[in-house]
């Protein structure tokens, strides 16, 4: 059984199969923060191809002591902003409410999302966040990932992490008290 | 827990987005490297074609600059005419030219020259006679 850093060896060396199994390994991560990230599912599967093609362009650059997932989320968090960039704004639609009521009834803590859903979600919960709150927010509170690591990722200090997601939590908070579920 | 942290908490333990075919998504970023090698490689053999017509270019130009070089010297180091004639015993002419570069002006400038030389009895009455 191959370790990752066997395998992250054998791809700095050059070696495709081994650089398969990294994609096979992290591809849904990636497209999950992509997803939430951009709202909209082809551009999502653009960003994972990007982030890919990146990783194996610099694996020789890449430090061995830092943690590979934290090496690849920045990859793909620069991607995800650019993209942002050159979007047009993603307005939510009248069913993208309807999606979320249906969310806030249901008491399942395990509920399963469709990606569909996570779209509509995102669009109506994220919508007027700014890039960089979007992405803080995806990361710490969608993604679930410490904040250090957080940092790591984002190049922000944690003061700029802590008021990034404070800001981003008003908004929601606000939209949500707007939507009448406060 | 309010309402924000309860649904932001479950969104985070929901399930997480799915890819729904994550093999194709595979094969295409495999595809796309395999594109971007060749496409690499393409680039890179363009390059060693390039660099190789570079040095013939360099090359050439050098020696041409070279000939240039020693065409001049070879053409700057010929023996002067007057020491020429020295060497050889001929005798030798300068021409002076009058000022100007058309006949008109070489024609008065000549006039002019004649009219200067004053001779004595002129002066004379010019500055005696008030002639």
């Amino acid at each position: 059984m191959q370790t990752n850093s066997d395998i992250i060896r054998q791809c700095k060396g050059g070696n495709k199969e081994a650089f398969r199994t990294v994609v096979q390994t992290h591809q849904r991560a990636v497209f999950s923060l992509a997803l939430k990230m951009l709202a909209d599912e082809e551009e999502a599967k653009d960003v994972v191809q990007e982030t890919f093609i990146r990783v194996w362009q610099s694996i020789r650059d890449y430090d061995p002591q830092k943690p590979f997932s934290t090496w690849l989320y920045t990859i793909a968090s620069r991607l995800c902003l650019d993209h942002l960039k050159r979007m047009r704004r993603l307005l939510p639609l009248p069913e993208d409410e309807r999606v979320l009521q249906r969310f806030v009834a249901d008491t399942d803590s395990q509920r399963t999302l469709e990606n569909s859903e996570w779209v509509a979600i995102v669009r109506m919960l994220a919508d007027e966040l700014s890039p960089k709150q979007k992405l803080v927010f995806t990361l710490c509170q969608l993604e679930g990932l410490p904040s250090a690591e957080v940092e790591q990722i984002t190049g922000l200090d944690a003061r700029q992490v802590k008021s990034n997601l404070y800001v981003a939590r008003q908004t929601i908070r606000k939209r949500l008290t707007h939507l009448g579920y406060e | 827990m309010n309402k924000t942290d309860d649904i932001l908490e479950r969104l985070r333990t929901a399930q997480q987005p799915v890819i729904d075919d994550p093999d194709e998504l595979t094969e295409r970023i495999m595809g796309s490297l395999d594109a971007q090698d060749s496409q690499a490689t393409t680039f890179s053999l363009k390059g060693r074609q390039w660099d190789r017509s570079l040095i013939i270019i360099r090359t050439v130009l050098s020696i041409a600059a070279l000939w240039l070089i020693g065409l001049f010297i070879y053409t700057t180091s010929d023996t002067p005419a007057h020491q020429l004639h020295e060497q050889q015993g001929l005798p030798y002419y300068t021409y002076s030219v009058s000022s100007g570069s058309t006949l008109k002006d070489v024609y008065t400038s000549r006039q002019r020259k004649e009219k200067t030389t004053v001779s004595y009895t002129q002066l004379r009455s010019k500055l005696y006679e008030n002639k």
